[in-house]
């Protein structure tokens, strides 16, 4: 269940598009929008749809998937987006009105991030990763305490 | 076995799959060269290389190691955009955060010369490992929560990779953003998992000196995954850190 979101939030010259885009990566729909000066795009999926094993590997299998096309207010759009690494590199618009100076957006800015609530493990563990404990720089600063307390 | 030894000022353990003389002997080796590493780049050591460059008083050529830690300072300046620096805000030499993850690094590839693969070498809360634990299974690496230090937050199943976490605790603020020269302080912990422990520590630091954008560079880093507490005890964290879980 590869899905995925992609919302373009595009600044039109007379006041704000924007469109909301279902991807598949099996050439499903796609949305569109004009742009004029300045293109956002961000992407964000559900958590189940991470389920790769590979190190290297994120959420999205490699290549390039073209949308259908698709009529907006102001003309047709069909949007192609460009996986690499696991994620969404770039998103070429193929076909979009006349106008648009932009026909290529680097997602730049793209991480996809979880959240959740910290919760308590009673797990067992072999070791534990934390932030540095460090005992020299506490030996140091007790032995100059402890000389100032001497004199 | 495991061995764990208070060497570079922070407890540092040794385990391996394996016991016996033989398993003895590397793990000794091991303890040797982070004795070694001590010696030669410890800032708190009036002797050491390090502190003889800050004071002026070195007067013989760097030694080659010395030399490789600190062209690697600059690369991972690079690699970070300037978030990992090798020099304190007075301005003074202090490759302590570079060189913990390197020694561990090195000391991983002391156990693989000797063939030695299913190892866990942890210093002051970073790690590298290799292969599988006395079980044969992955590595269990447990996620300290930085607002409860005695606590496990998120259990991690890792083999042949590192893991490394940088944050506000046990220590206090001790790490400052290089851009600004003022305690990084935005997010409690970050944990990052990739193949190597030198990377790996190094993109720990960069992001937690971020703050609030570290989760999302380390997002755009190929091969790393994050997990980040916030003060607020919400973590943040990368899809691809399922692979761990």
């Amino acid at each position: 269940m590869k899905r995925i979101l992609i919302a373009i939030v595009v600044l039109a010259g007379v006041g704000g598009l924007i469109a909301l885009l279902s991807f598949h990566p099996k050439a499903k729909p796609v949305a569109a929008a004009r742009t004029k000066s300045q293109v956002v795009a961000q992407a964000s999926a559900s958590p189940t749809a991470a389920a790769s094993a590979s190190p290297a590997s994120g959420m999205y299998k490699d290549g390039s998937y073209t949308g259908s096309a698709v009529g907006g207010i102001y003309g047709t759009v069909q949007v192609q987006a460009v996986i690499s690494g696991g994620k969404i590199s770039t998103i070429n618009f193929l076909r979009m009105p006349s106008g648009g100076n932009s026909t290529q957006v680097t997602v730049m800015a793209q991480p996809q991030l979880l959240q959740e609530a910290v919760q308590a493990q009673t797990a067992q563990v072999d070791t534990v990763s934390g932030a540095t404990q460090t005992s020299e720089g506490f030996e140091q600063s007790l032995s100059s305490a402890l000389n100032q307390a001497q004199a | 076995m495991k061995r764990t030894e208070l060497v570079m000022g922070m407890p540092v353990t040794v385990e391996l799959a394996a016991d016996g003389g033989e398993a003895e002997a590397v793990v000794t080796a091991v303890f040797d060269w982070f004795v070694e590493v001590d010696r030669t780049f410890s800032t708190y050591k009036a002797y050491s290389v390090i502190s003889r460059m800050n004071a002026g008083t070195l007067r013989r050529r760097l030694p080659a190691a010395v030399r490789t830690v600190l062209a690697a300072g600059v690369a991972m300046s690079e690699a970070t955009g300037g978030y990992f620096e090798m020099r304190r805000p007075d301005g003074q030499l202090d490759p302590s955060g570079y060189v913990k993850g390197w020694a561990i690094d090195e000391a991983a590839g002391i156990l693989e010369r000797r063939g030695f693969r299913d190892y866990c070498i942890e210093a002051g809360g970073d790690l590298q490992t290799g292969g599988h634990n006395a079980e044969g299974k992955p590595w269990r690496v447990g996620i300290r929560n930085p607002l409860q230090p005695g606590e496990v937050v998120k259990l991690l199943h890792v083999s042949n990779a590192a893991v490394a976490t940088s944050g506000t605790y046990e220590r206090g603020e001790h790490i400052y953003d290089p851009k600004t020269g003022r305690a990084a302080t935005d997010i409690a912990s970050v944990t990052v998992v990739g193949p190597r422990i030198t990377w790996v520590d190094v993109a720990a630091t960069a992001a937690f000196a971020m703050g609030g954008e570290g989760a999302e560079w380390l997002a755009r880093q190929n091969g790393l995954e994050a997990y980040v507490i916030g003060h607020d005890g919400q973590a943040t964290f990368t899809p691809g850190l399922s692979q761990y879980l």
